[in-house]
């Protein structure tokens, strides 16, 4: 307390005898030279690509990026060929007229040994495994007895077992209605059909009057089947592939409208069967296009289409057919922004009979194209808008300004980097950079073999002048734009480089700027 | 000799650069004043019975700043007034200390027991707070970070504070004709505190002008929180101390006299309210290289804003509650001579220091002392500290006993100066880097002459009672000379 009334009574003592006009200030001025970072970061290929290409870039045992496009088209036409239609099959049995005299056990009216037809054309089934579907049962008496009957149907499908216990399906049922799932049975068949059999019994009870011309009606109905494999002779058939596409993107994104050469390019395809059936494969379409179908160019595969699948000896095993691609470095070098492929597969071409298998497996038609990053390019192309914001800060406030550049760069990458100023409606105004200024990032040097054999170093000042800060403040987007090759060599001619994964560009980016900022 | 001489003028020409002391260095030749024993003990005031009463006996306040005047930051050209900031760091001190303390008796008595004794009690309220700020930090807003590329500076500042209560009984008794002595115990209260053990935020620029930044701090309160919330003013009595103020001096020939003292050499421990600010070094670093290019590439919108997160959480200051801890007092140290030219006029000179936390500030001080009979007692003064030299420091007491009404203050001849030149105080306070003032005022009784010869009066202000075995001296020791009776 004696502070503050002893610094009170002091303030006011000065303050008594102070002219105040004395601590207005009418102007404050700050000439801060400011070094300021701007951007640092270690860039790798990977961040130099898009990242619609980011996904796709892959890194070999050694260290090598490439693209990789690797697609697998599973195909289900040929499957879909021998979809099981649902099946009803109505059966009677002329119940015996008259009195029925009264019964103390089960009492056998009849038997009925049908044979069930798929009607399936033109193959000829000897048995499917099932994984879904079901039989539905209805069972009635076409016309009522008096006293009502008591009575059952046992039903046995001796040609449908169980696919472990191999117990035939078996089932006894009254009337009404009812369901049994098929899943997990095997249908055996001699030529789409097989046999069952049906005994109508009497129950226990009184004397019962049966009208004349009465029916036990029983109706089977096989639905919703759908097959883990069927056997037999499966016939000629066609089975149409679509067309499908697998995009390359590194060309239509990273390496828009650049000018590449890949030394080691991979393109292959192949085809993965696991159908027991002879089957010939024919490409009515296969080429990688870039930017649509206008310009392509085929793939030449070996061997050529049409071309014989290999069959897989038993059922559940696979057979692989491996097609090569002749011009795959000239399909790369071509730039391609996708490749295409349509066709068809025909089985039993020519063949009447045969033992087939096919299983609820695919036709699996597998593109893989890899790029590695290895060999030269010009005129990639890196373009990054962003927006300006100076807050308060106003232009008349920086008196000199530079750029400090420092860059270390392992990648095989010249790249000359100009900085655009535009308005509000991005049209550009001007440059930050002379054209003697942009070779900012220097390629490393290589190896014959295009490995890195030193890495490249900068690291120097560039001034701005007075005009290009006035027009950076006047603007209300800068936008980045790089333009980025592999090196040449003394004669001018670009060399085969190799990208790999460690190498880095390092780089920092700084601001040297006098302010003369006066505030009033 | 030449050595000696030498030696003294090294030390001047260097205390200079040093000085940022925060002590009254003309209050030591006021003699006449009851609070000169603040500066020495072992100086007997010259009145036998001294009364000081609460608030208006004495407040003392002392603003010092080594590091600049309001002229170095603003100057005024053509009635415009303008503040050119990157004038102003060019001439600070690495460290630059802006001191402001105070302080107030609650109490003072002092008595002449005996010729040869005199006892003193007080209680006095004080108060120092201290910021220290470096050049770096100032450097830092005003000339930018360019000047730090491939180079570092610290810019962290510290602040130093601390409030107490000081109960003092003390006593000065002459030893021989030569040397007299004093002392004075004291309990300290403590009331406020805020210890910065280090503190540091160091700010590196680099080749490619990344900035990194490394924080490393402990700081110590009592009483801070208390003093906020409003608890219980009783929990302040729980940081006590204690302290002790020695002096003495010796009369080497009739009139050249040398003292020594030190004061508020003691300790308070704090027990209230502790708490401890730590910022760990290990955590507390960050540089900042320019936003990253693989962020911006990716346009990480959100990496700016973990940035801001990153530094918040790493910069930090750890809050928790302290154990009890223990500060020194604001020590000060004075060293004087005192040459009596004639009969009460005398030059004195005194180099002093104070030690407070970890700095230790000097200063000198050259004085012409003159009584005006027992009526006036002067003071006029000049000192080098705090990096100024304008300092012309006055002290006046008018002793109409029993009523003694004082100001004193290391640099207040330019404020009249001023006031006459330009009807305001603006050009001194200006120019001013170190103003100390104490005013106040005693009741006091019984002048002592000082010694008095038969053939001559001689005033010996800093030991009035100069007993000698002179049989042609006598002694008056707060009283007049005997008359004659009246018959």
């Amino acid at each position: 307390m004696p502070f503050r009334l002893l610094a009170f009574l002091c303030v006011l003592a000065m303050a008594s005898c102070l002219d105040t006009k004395d601590y207005t200030l009418d102007s404050l001025t700050l000439t801060p030279t400011i070094a300021l970072p701007l951007a640092s970061g270690d860039i790798s290929m990977i961040d130099l690509v898009t990242s619609k290409d980011s996904s796709y870039l892959k890194v070999y045992p050694d260290g090598l990026l490439y693209f990789s496009y690797l697609k697998t088209f599973p195909s289900n036409d040929v499957h879909d060929l021998f979809l099981l239609p649902n099946k009803n099959f109505p059966l009677s049995f002329d119940m015996p007229a008259g009195n029925l005299p009264a019964r103390t056990s089960n009492t056998t009216l009849g038997t009925l040994t049908p044979l069930i037809d798929f009607g399936l054309t033109p193959q000829k089934l000897t048995e499917i495994l099932l994984k879904a579907g079901s039989l539905a049962y209805t069972i009635s008496l076409s016309m009522a007895t008096t006293p009502p009957l008591p009575y059952q149907v046992n039903v046995t499908l001796t040609d449908i077992v169980e696919k472990t216990s191999q117990v035939p399906l078996s089932f006894t049922a009254g009337a009404g209605t009812g369901t049994k799932s098929l899943k997990d049975y095997i249908i055996r068949m001699n030529v789409n059909s097989f046999a069952l059999r049906l005994d109508v019994i009497a129950k226990p009870g009184p004397a019962v009057f049966i009208p004349a011309n009465t029916k036990a009606t029983i109706k089977l109905s096989f639905n919703d089947m759908d097959f883990r494999h069927i056997k037999g002779f499966l016939g000629d058939r066609i089975a149409n592939l679509p067309e499908q596409i697998i995009p390359i993107t590194v060309f239509s994104a990273s390496l828009n409208k650049s000018k590449v050469s890949f030394v080691q390019p991979i393109v292959t395809m192949s085809v993965e069967d696991y159908y027991g059936v002879p089957c010939e494969v024919t490409f009515s379409k296969l080429q990688a296009e870039k930017n649509g179908p206008g310009a392509s160019l085929p793939l030449q595969i070996i061997p050529s289409s049409p071309f014989a699948l290999n069959v897989p000896p038993q059922l559940g095993s696979s057979a692989i057919t491996s097609l090569n691609i002749s011009n795959a470095t000239a399909i790369v070098n071509f730039s391609p922004t996708q490749l295409v492929y349509t066709g068809s597969v025909r089985i039993n071409k020519g063949l009447t009979t045969g033992n087939n298998f096919l299983t609820d497996s695919t036709l699996r038609v597998t593109l893989n194209t890899e790029i590695p990053l290895y060999g030269q390019a010009s005129g990639i192309s890196l373009i990054d808008t962003m927006k300006l914001d100076f807050g308060d800060l106003k232009q008349s406030s920086v008196s000199t300004s530079s750029l400090k550049v420092k860059t270390v760069n392992e990648m095989p990458l010249d790249a000359n980097i100009q900085l655009y100023l535009a308005g509000k409606d991005k049209v550009i105004l001007d440059s930050i950079f002379t054209s003697n200024q942009t070779h900012l990032v220097k390629a490393s040097t290589v190896t014959a073999g295009g490995e890195l054999q030193k890495a490249n170093s900068t690291d120097f000042q560039l001034s701005l002048s007075t005009e290009t800060v006035n027009k950076l403040f006047s603007s209300s987007y800068l936008i980045v734009k790089a333009g980025m090759s592999t090196p040449k060599d003394s004669n001018g001619a670009l060399l085969n480089v190799k990208f790999k994964s460690s190498y880095k560009l390092k780089l920092n980016v700084g601001l040297n700027a006098k302010l003369s900022i006066t505030r009033k | 000799m030449k050595r000696r001489i030498y030696l003294l003028l090294l030390l001047a020409s260097s205390i200079g650069t040093v000085a940022h002391a925060q002590t009254e260095s003309t209050l030591y030749f006021m003699s006449s004043l009851p609070q000169v024993v603040e500066a020495n003990p072992a100086t007997m005031p010259r009145y036998k019975l001294s009364i000081g009463l609460p608030a208006i006996s004495s407040m003392a306040g002392v603003y010092s700043n080594n590091g600049f005047s309001y002229n170095d930051l603003v100057s005024k050209t053509n009635g415009v007034t303008k503040a050119d900031l990157s004038q102003w760091t060019q001439g600070l001190a690495d460290k630059n200390y802006v001191a402001l303390s105070g302080q107030a008796d609650l109490f003072r008595f002092g008595y002449r027991l005996k010729p040869k004794l005199y006892l003193m009690f007080s209680s006095t309220v004080k108060g120092y707070n201290s910021l220290m700020i470096p050049k770096g930090l100032a450097s830092l807003v005003v000339d930018g970070t360019a000047p730090l590329v491939n180079s570092y500076s610290n810019t962290s500042p510290q602040v130093e504070a601390i409030s107490f209560i000081q109960t003092a009984l003390g006593a000065s008794y002459q030893l021989n004709t030569k040397l007299t002595i004093g002392g004075r115990l004291k309990y300290i209260t403590g009331l406020n505190n805020v210890t910065t053990e280090k503190s540091s935020l160091i700010i590196q620029v680099g080749d490619a002008y990344q900035i990194t930044a490394t924080g490393d701090a402990r700081v110590r309160s009592s009483g801070i929180l208390t003093k906020t919330s409003g608890t219980n003013g009783q929990d302040y009595f729980k940081n006590s101390g204690f302290g002790v103020d020695l002096g003495a001096t010796y009369k080497f020939a009739d009139k050249l006299t040398v003292g020594a003292s030190i004061t508020d050499l003691g300790f308070i421990t704090w027990r209230n309210d502790t708490q401890l600010y730590t910022l760990d070094p290990t955590k507390a670093k960050y540089t900042f290289a320019g936003f990253d290019i693989n962020k911006l590439l990716d346009k990480n919108s959100g990496y700016l804003d973990a940035q801001r997160d990153s530094i918040k959480t790493k910069f930090e200051m750890k809050k928790s509650p302290s154990g009890s801890y223990t500060t020194s007092l604001p020590t000060k140290f004075y060293l004087s001579g005192n040459y009596e030219l004639t009969k009460n006029l005398s030059l004195g000179a005194l180099f002093f220091g104070e030690q407070f936390g970890d700095r230790f500030s000097s200063g000198m001080t050259a004085a012409v002392n003159k009584n005006f009979g027992k009526l006036v007692s002067t003071s006029l003064t000049y000192t080098v500290s705090n990096r100024s030299y304008n300092n012309i420091g006055l002290g006046v007491s008018f002793n109409v006993s029993p009523v003694q009404l004082y100001f004193v203050g290391d640099n207040l001849l330019m404020a009249p100066i001023s006031l006459a030149a330009n009807q305001n105080l603006n050009s001194y306070l200006n120019n001013t880097q170190l103003l100390t003032l104490r005013a106040g005022l005693n009741i006091v009784f019984g002048w002592d002459k000082g010694t008095t010869k038969e053939s001559k009066v001689q005033d010996k202000s800093h030991n009035p009672r100069s007993k000698t075995s002179n049989a042609k001296v006598k002694t008056t020791f707060g009283r007049s000379p005997t008359k004659p009776k009246k018959k």
